[in-house]
């Protein structure tokens, strides 16, 4: 009996060793497609590294206590969990970050990245959309993923992400032409 | 396919991969409707509005072979042969005409380097396909290639595994000439599209495109679209 107990413990170790094995590879594979998604979420890199950091512990530790056949897709879990610890960051940030009104803040101090330039032109054009809309539009362009694995990610059927991407797109589209016509009338 | 189907299919084109087919249907029918086709217009503008800046200058990053960059050709080349086609009788009047100044223009355009990285990917692919019941030919051209159109020319900045399916026969039949030779669609050479080394296409109604790929040589310093 003890030694049936043992075997099953040394076993258990080996199936958490083969998880944490394979979510390494997973997410070495992903990685730059997972940096990509949060970059363009959360408008800078530093940000984003850190929330890929926080997925990828949050996963390690919960293989450890999950059975691996409950996680089907490790790939879509992985952009799973980024999504929700992205969401959660930035609620949380929002309330968090304050400035008080007597700082002088001189932002010529602090040179802004390139990149970041860009990840803050695309926030700004999903900012006037709304936060499911942008998801999608997010996972097909910097995640490289398609309409199908974005409903396995995100839990939807396929045609409600395909009538989100189109509607968030053709939101898109109509912010600019009025950002136009105020610009051309002001 | 009319409108209502369309619009339920439009996603589809914006997807990773795509149904042949369906993308066929899409094509033939935004090349009848041109609210339609405005509309997709509209929705890949904004499409390629949120493309990254990296993206869009790295042509051999294996991820950024996008879809919509492939299609944008695919629809330009497809909806040309029907312009082209509607406006017959100016096209004969200027075929003469463009065909001197093609001829001024090759001998006198400015070089650049030549552009070495050529992809291989799709390099064994079937030059040359007859579908649609034999009816239609689908060719197969790699990144690099030079593309010279009545459209614009541009070096093909993705890998195309299969270009619009040309019609054969009826009003719009193309005919294709391999190094100016004329291919006999019943006998097509059983050659790969890393083969290809000047292929000209023409439609009833005058020249359409021309696709040189070896050497790859550009004649622009940078490889945009050259419109």
């Amino acid at each position: 009996m003890v030694d049936a107990s043992k075997r099953t413990s040394k076993e258990m170790k080996k199936e958490s060793d083969n998880n944490k094995e394979e979510l390494v590879g997973v997410f070495k594979e992903e990685r730059p497609k997972l940096l990509r998604y949060a970059c363009y979420r959360l408008g800078n890199e530093a940000d984003a590294e850190d929330m890929l950091q926080e997925t990828f512990l949050k996963i390690h530790t919960r293989l450890q206590a999950l059975n691996r056949t409950e996680i089907q897709d490790l790939r879509s879990y992985l952009f799973r969990t980024l999504t929700n610890i992205c969401t959660k960051w930035q609620n949380s940030n929002s309330r968090i970050k304050t400035v008080p009104l007597d700082t002088e803040v001189d932002i010529t101090d602090v040179p802004t990245p390139k990149n970041d330039e860009d990840y803050q032109r695309i926030m700004q054009l999903l900012t006037n959309i709304p936060g499911e809309q942008a998801d999608v539009i997010r996972l097909r362009i910097y995640a490289d993923k398609s309409f199908a694995e974005i409903a396995q990610i995100l839990s939807l059927p396929l045609p409600t992400v395909k009538s989100r991407f189109l509607y968030g797109l053709e939101k898109i589209r109509k912010g600019i032409k009025q950002e136009r016509v105020k610009n051309l009338k002001g | 396919m009319n409108c209502k189907e369309f619009k339920e299919k439009v996603a589809d084109l914006f997807d990773k991969t795509i149904d042949m087919q369906t993308e066929r249907e899409c094509k033939e029918h935004m090349a009848h409707c041109s609210a339609c086709k405005a509309y997709y217009d509209e929705l890949r503008e904004t499409y390629a509005l949120l493309q990254p800046e990296d993206k869009k200058g790295r042509a051999d990053d294996e991820n950024d072979s996008s879809l919509l960059t492939l299609h944008s050709s695919f629809f330009t080349l497809h909806y040309s042969f029907f312009k082209v086609a509607s406006i017959f009788i100016a096209a004969i009047f200027l075929t003469g005409l463009s065909f001197a100044a093609g001829l001024s223009y090759a001998t006198h355009r400015p070089r650049a380097p030549k552009q070495e990285a050529r992809s291989q990917e799709f390099a064994n692919e079937k030059m040359l396909e007859l579908t649609d019941n034999g009816e239609r030919i689908v060719i197969t051209w790699l990144k690099g290639t030079w593309v010279e159109g009545d459209f614009g020319s541009y070096i093909e900045a993705d890998p195309i595994e299969h270009s619009p399916a040309l019609p054969l026969y009826g009003e719009y039949k193309a005919t294709i000439k391999l190094n100016g030779e004329k291919i006999d669609i019943n006998n097509l050479p059983n050659l790969p599209a890393s083969a290809v080394n000047k292929m000209e296409i023409r439609f009833t109604a005058g020249r359409i495109v021309n696709l040189i790929t070896t050497p790859v040589e550009i004649p622009y310093a940078d490889d945009s679209y050259g419109e």
